[in-house]
């Protein structure tokens, strides 16, 4: 925690100083609080390690780039510089999200709100479902991205065709995962459920489609990682908005101190995700882990 | 009229030359109230038997009635508990019960369902873990949840399939005493059929005892078993009654087998059948000398 103090004390470019010594206080303050209320160890453990990591890689990169200029400056400017645009930014960027999570949202809503039913569908018939998988197979192993292409030609807006290639991109994992569950069901299960004379609604709802539930989140967190792969390949390739759209446009101006800014921005949004994504599927399937 | 009445019942599986007799013309009746044992070695028919009784498989030949009436399918009569996979993991034990008491018993209501529910909770001893899923209980809870369900549909007849295979020896013999007690004091005493390849715990729960052969799975002998309830598991066990009457079931148990395996391998069978007979006879389990 010592090197942490003093560090920014190094720092290069000296207008900027103030700024990265606020975020380290901020982070330092929230740190304490943390430790102060919350009770959990693990947790506390973790925090300090990273925060301990991002020092690390700031006080490194202040050394090398600002300070000593080992590393060309204009390519890695110095930490403060980063915070600052933050600051400067925030409405652009915070636009910029709220744009990237609607598109992204919009595919992937509409590709649980199809390949959940399609999946319990497809996988209840046994007839049709070694016909259905190897279509998921086939489908499901094209790399999206390929369709853009194809999609421009096909959808009204650049806006539209990165949501159906997000729609593509979660709809054949979720479809597979759904598939996959719902035909593993134990079949002593399904005994069980055959001599309560469970009736065919109530069967889906309150058996099968649980039973199926931890194949299904596998599936919808292996698509909703997909996705944001593609939102970002998308907002690059012919996007007008979003964080993928902000990184392009000021790379093209050599404003290398946005770029790192929207890189940094775009991994705490997706960590975010996933830790909500984890968090509902911990409590969905809370029967599980006991 | 029995309660339940089974005629010249088969049970063939595969086609021509894979074909396997499951079951042959098995023919047997089963009061009202009765607890009746299907003791046998594993591949004698006696699991298959139960699940066409049950309504899930249907039989090859010959038929079933229950009360008078043929049976086509799985019905609101009969409830069973398996070793394994009774229950809905995602549901909690109380949800568990109160789902079989809305399938089978749709004419109450949610508020009954759910206080009927927790009665049979209570009856088993689970109360303190009602909100808990079944992955969080032990094997012995997990089937004393499978029990409060079976009872607490209400159903004439309950059909259990090695409920306690998969138990120690000191849950197994609280849950056949936990079991035996409820089957005892419902006012209108259930029909229990009980598939167990274990003898004592055969002796101690039932009224009578079928003993099956395999090959194909067939009938090998009807015995009724003569001590008095309520039984005492210390002080039954410990009389010469019971071990002569055990001795009999242990020998009928090999020789149903060795007789299923005299046209395979007759040689080898009588060779060996004068040591396997004095071991079983003498070899007592734990739950011979009381659990």
């Amino acid at each position: 925690m010592l090197l942490i103090q003093f560090l920014p004390s190094q720092t290069g470019a000296e207008e900027y100083k103030p700024y990265l010594l606020v975020t380290v206080f901020i982070a330092e303050v929230t740190f304490l609080l943390f430790s102060a209320f919350s009770k959990k160890e693990d947790f506390l453990r973790d925090f300090g390690n990273i925060l301990s990591v991002i020092y690390v890689v700031i006080s490194a990169w202040t050394i090398l780039a600002p300070k000593t200029q080992i590393l060309d400056p204009l390519i890695f400017p110095a930490p403060g510089e980063v915070v600052w645009y933050l600051v400067k930014d925030t409405s652009k960027l915070s636009e910029g999200a709220v744009s990237s999570l609607k598109t992204v949202f919009t595919g992937y809503i509409y590709a649980l709100l199809l390949g959940v039913p399609m999946g319990v569908i497809l996988g209840s018939f046994q007839q049709v479902r070694p016909t259905a998988t190897h279509i998921v197979n086939f489908a499901g192993a094209i790399p999206p991205i390929v369709f853009v292409p194809y999609s421009i030609a096909l959808l009204p807006s650049f806006d539209t065709v990165s949501k159906f290639i997000i729609f593509l991109s979660a709809y054949w994992p979720i479809m597979k995962g759904t598939i996959a569950g719902v035909s593993s069901v134990e079949k002593g299960i399904l005994d069980t459920a055959k001599s309560l004379s469970v009736g065919t609604v109530s069967l889906l709802l309150h058996v099968i489609i649980p039973s199926a539930l931890p194949n299904i989140f596998a599936g919808a967190a292996q698509g909703l990682g997909v996705s944001f792969l593609m939102l970002t390949s998308a907002e690059m390739i012919g996007g007008q908005s979003g964080i993928g759209y902000y990184v392009q446009y000021y790379a093209k101006f050599g404003d290398y101190p946005r770029v790192i800014l929207g890189i940094i921005i775009l991994g705490i949004i997706i960590c975010l995700i996933s830790v909500l994504s984890t968090a509902l599927q911990r409590y969905f399937l809370r029967w599980k882990n006991s | 009229m029995s309660k339940i009445e089974i005629r010249n019942l088969s049970m063939e599986y595969g086609i021509k030359n894979t074909r396997f007799t499951a079951l042959q013309s098995v023919n047997l009746d089963i009061e009202k109230g009765e607890f009746v044992s299907l003791l046998g070695a594993s591949g004698c028919g006696k699991s298959t038997l139960l699940t066409i009784i049950d309504g899930l498989r249907k039989p090859s030949g010959g038929s079933i009635r229950i009360s008078g009436q043929e049976i086509t399918g799985t019905g609101k009569d009969r409830s069973i508990v398996f070793q394994n996979y009774s229950l809905f993991p995602w549901m909690t034990v109380r949800k568990n019960v109160a789902f079989g008491v809305q399938q089978l018993r749709p004419e109450l209501n949610k508020a009954q369902r759910l206080e009927i529910a927790d009665e049979f909770v209570e009856k088993v001893g689970l109360t303190e873990f009602r909100n808990k899923y079944p992955l969080q209980l032990s094997g012995g809870q997990q089937q004393r949840v499978a029990i409060a369900r079976a009872l607490a549909t209400n159903t004439e007849i309950l059909l259990m399939d090695e409920p306690f295979g998969a138990l120690d020896t000191k849950t197994r013999a609280s849950l056949q005493d936990l079991l035996l007690s409820l089957w005892r004091n419902e006012s209108e005493k259930k029909t229990v059929i009980f598939v167990t390849h274990d003898v004592d715990e055969s002796i101690f729960l039932s009224d009578r005892i079928i003993i099956m052969q395999p090959n194909p799975g067939r009938i090998y002998k009807d015995i009724r078993v003569p001590f008095a309830r309520p039984r005492i598991r210390e002080n039954l066990t410990d009389t010469e009654e019971y071990r002569n009457f055990r001795k009999e079931i242990v020998l009928s148990f090999y020789d149903a087998e060795q007789e299923a395996n005299h046209d395979i391998q007759k040689t080898v069978s009588e060779n060996h059948a004068p040591a396997i007979r004095s071991f079983a006879a003498d070899s007592v389990s734990p739950l011979a000398n009381g659990g």
